[in-house]
């Protein structure tokens, strides 16, 4: 089970998530939970699942096993007036595009009793929408904002967000942050990303997808804690030994120095074990870690131990 | 209601040019068609006019089919990227918005080009609004219906044309099978399969119901491929031999026969064989007469067996004939189709061959007797008639027409000579039975041309004419009965020669 979060009354709640398309497992038993007013930022690199998650919490794709709620409702029961609630927000959504802006936000209008006129004008002056422009000669920065107007004006409970701001310029990316931000005491905000750097500026909780499995979800602040740079310089020069910590990521040695990232820090602790595995410890030195070193350091792991065991299998293979 | 109005309001907005333009169509074909009533005098402009109206018509569907499309893919039932799906969209109100849009903008300019054409034909339009409101039902059960329930599983307009021509493939297969049931000639084809219908109407609304509630793309594709298929089982289920002996009853043993059929061969008209694409054919005259003052009775179907000496049998299927028979003698040939081999087979013995007919008997009622009409004139019963320069009798009516017999008097040289001996008239007739409609569901008048053949000598065939005044008869006549009868022949011997005829 992977791990979760679990504190308050979670905005989305995950239990044993499974996608399969044919014989290709997409999703293996996804476990989260994202509390209400969470910024709560999935990540993963390209082909990891996070689309098909979101798409799952959506109820535009239907899971093969396993259970997620949103907002208290069930997701294959996710339609109608539910998403009066529920914003959503993708890279590749299909927007009308024969529409004007006007058009379009006076549409949608119609479909949310709680939708704000004065929010929407203020949206569209920070955005500084062309309101006379149809939505297919937008740029993609003005396609998105447009989508982000469309999706906010109606004070929503949740945002869910898809690669929202992949292709976008830095500036217009800061613009949707800030009105995202202006959104989060009163959203929680799910978002899905591979720009590690733009959501450690703003995000409260992250998740770790990587072929399909959840490989940590927890909270920003913690992670942080949680991860840290371990130097250790020797009076002599050692082999790395075999049975290091499973917590001690990408182990290397080079002359006197070993280097490692512990990604179970626990302070002092830590520091007395490097000092028990280590014989002729001189100085050991813990850095914080930023987070686009951890998980840099965690996929690579997780691919050499995805390599390590595609070889195994393939030696298996070949015994047999 | 908001949410409906919200949607219809979008899509009449985003589609007025679709709209404005399938309008403009079936506004055309309102013009065009009361042409079909009018009397051309040259020929030509007929023609071109059928084919305006069949390119018109032609067009109106296409229209249609477009504004389907537009409409149900607007918000499209298939992918995942579509913004809809994740706005508080309602599928009962989404379905209910599309119908709204059909419904006014196919719909309603539909009933109104009906009420107009009525209009024009000479008939009070609100006096048939049951029936207008039942070729509205049929449009849309055998063409709207179908056409949203495979737009809800294809994505955009392209995919939906190509999947409507595959469906066209399909059903031009599935044709093939129908057109192995023999419709006779008779008032009402009895071979109605009741099935095909309802199960048109139930496949598409459930494939319809399902995709607007569960988005479940595939699971409806499979409902609407297996909808063909059913019809085929069904059609396969209904065969042409079980839906003729259920339409024709065996009499009672007491029952008489409602005409006498006899063989009649002479020196003149002997038994023939010949063969015709791949198969054989006995050409038997027969006689049929002893049919009832009042009544008319047509053979619609025959079958035949025939047994040889040492108690060997083959029967034939039902094949379909077309004898009108009224009181008196009538004298027409038998052409019974059988296999070759099976011909080689019988031919050398004599056998005993029993044929079977299938029969409708009609009883006569309304007979209106009046002049050959100069202009058009409002008939009782039959509704609008007129004549053209054929000497056929143009006639158009709100309903679909009875089973009814014409006789008129031919008269040789001009109609101004007004001759009227008997030495320069003959008398001549023609059936109008209620197959014989010309339009279709998208005009509401029928329209029903009666021809009046006569064998006249060649080149002379241009000094007759129907003239106006010469008087007419329009006999009308309801159905009393179908049923079988049957004759035997004894030690019938099979012609030797089959003869080729290409």
């Amino acid at each position: 089970m992977n791990p979760t979060i679990t504190s308050g009354d979670p905005a989305i709640d995950i239990h044993d998530l499974t996608k399969r398309f044919g014989q290709t497992e997409v999703l293996h038993e996804i476990g989260l939970a994202v509390p209400k007013g969470a910024i709560y930022a999935l990540v993963g690199p390209n082909g990891a699942g996070k689309t098909t998650m979101i798409k799952l919490l959506m109820n535009i794709l239907q899971p093969t096993a396993g259970e997620a709620r949103v907002l208290g409702v069930e997701c294959e029961g996710l339609a109608g007036k539910a998403f009066e609630r529920i914003a959503y927000v993708s890279e590749n959504q299909e927007l009308p595009d024969t529409m004007t802006v006007t058009q379009m936000l006076e549409y949608l209008r119609g479909f949310y009793p709680r939708w704000d006129v004065g929010l929407e004008q203020a949206l569209v002056r920070q955005f500084d929408l062309p309101m006379d422009r149809k939505m297919k000669h937008l740029s993609r920065g003005m396609k998105m904002k447009a989508a982000f107007a469309g999706s906010l004006c109606y004070r929503p409970e949740l945002i869910v967000l898809d690669e929202p701001f992949t292709g976008l310029d830095p500036l217009v990316r800061d613009e949707l942050i800030e009105s995202l931000l202006e959104r989060s005491p009163e959203a929680t905000i799910f978002l899905s990303s591979h720009d590690l750097a733009e959501i450690e500026s703003f995000a409260s909780h992250v998740g770790y997808l990587e072929e399909g499995r959840m490989l940590f979800s927890e909270e920003m602040a913690v992670l942080s804690e949680r991860f840290r740079e371990v130097t250790v310089t020797l009076e002599t020069p050692m082999k790395l030994p075999h049975n290091l910590p499973g917590a001690w990521l990408q182990a290397e040695t080079a002359d006197c120095v070993v280097r490692f990232v512990d990604s179970e820090f626990r302070g002092e602790a830590s520091e007395r074990e490097v000092a028990e595995r280590f014989a002729g410890v001189r100085d050991v030195t813990c850095e914080a870690m930023p987070l686009r070193a951890i998980f840099l350091a965690i996929a690579k792991t997780g691919r050499t131990q995805s390599q390590a065991a595609q070889i195994a299998a393939r030696d298996r293979r070949v015994g047999a | 209601m908001t949410q409906i109005l919200n949607i219809f309001r979008k899509d009449t907005r985003r589609f007025w040019p679709e709209i404005v333009l399938s309008v403009i169509v079936v506004f055309a074909f309102v013009l065009i068609y009361p042409n079909q009533w009018r009397v051309f005098h040259d020929r030509n402009v007929q023609q071109h006019m059928t084919f305006i109206l069949f390119a018109l018509g032609l067009l109106m569907v296409t229209g249609w089919g477009l504004l389907i499309s537009r409409a149900v893919h607007a918000e499209s039932l298939v992918g995942d990227r579509q913004f809809w799906i994740t706005r508080p969209y309602e599928w009962k109100k989404l379905l209910a918005a599309k119908v709204l849009f059909l419904a006014a903008w196919i719909g309603v300019p539909y009933l109104l080009s009906q009420l107009l054409l009525l209009a024009e034909a000479g008939f009070h339009p609100l006096a048939y609004m049951p029936g207008l409101l039942f070729n509205l039902l049929l449009l849309s059960v055998g063409y709207l219906l179908p056409m949203v329930a495979l737009a809800a599983v294809t994505s955009n307009f392209a995919r939906l044309t190509m999947t409507v021509l595959g469906v066209l493939i399909v059903f031009t297969g599935y044709s093939y099978l129908l057109n192995g049931i023999p419709h006779g000639y008779t008032s009402a084809n009895p071979y109605t399969n009741a099935v095909l219908a309802p199960l048109l109407f139930v496949g598409c609304a459930v494939a319809i119901g399902m995709q607007y509630a569960t988005r479940r793309v595939w699971v409806s594709r499979a409902l609407l491929i297996a909808l063909p298929i059913l019809m085929a089982v069904s059609v396969a289920a209904y065969r042409r031999q079980s839906l003729v002996d259920r339409a024709y009853p065996a009499p009672s043993a007491a029952a008489a026969a409602p005409l006498n059929i006899v063989s009649m061969p002479n020196a003149a008209n002997p038994v023939e064989a010949r063969s015709w694409e791949g198969e054989d054919y006995i050409d038997l005259p027969v006689q049929y007469s002893g049919v009832a003052e009042g009544t008319a009775v047509f053979v619609d179907n025959f079958k035949f067996s025939i047994t040889t000496a040492d108690g060997s049998q083959w029967s034939s299927p039902w094949q379909a004939i077309q004898e009108r028979n009224l009181p008196g003698v009538h004298h027409a040939g038998l052409h019974m189709m059988i296999g070759p081999e099976l011909y080689e087979r019988f031919m050398t013995a004599p056998v005993t061959l029993r044929i079977t007919f299938a029969v409708s008997r009609y009883q006569s009622d309304t007979v209106t007797k009046m002049a050959f009409p100069a202009g058009d004139v409002a008939i009782p019963e039959i509704g609008f008639c007129t004549t053209d320069l054929s000497n056929t009798l143009l006639c158009r009516d709100a309903q679909q027409p009875r089973l009814t017999h014409y006789t008129v008097l031919w008269s040789h040289g001009s109609c101004s000579d007004a001759q009227t001996s008997p030495a320069s008239t003959a008398a001549s007739d023609a059936w109008i039975e209620p197959a014989s409609r010309t339009n279709s569901v998208m005009g509401p008048v029928w329209v029903w041309r009666s021809f009046f053949y006569r064998d006249f000598e060649g080149s002379d065939y241009a000094h007759w004419h129907v003239c106006p005044g010469s008087p007419l008869t329009m006999t009308q006549y309801h159905l009393l009965e179908r049923t079988q009868t049957s004759m035997t022949l004894t030690n019938f011997l099979l012609p030797a020669n089959v003869v080729p005829t290409s």
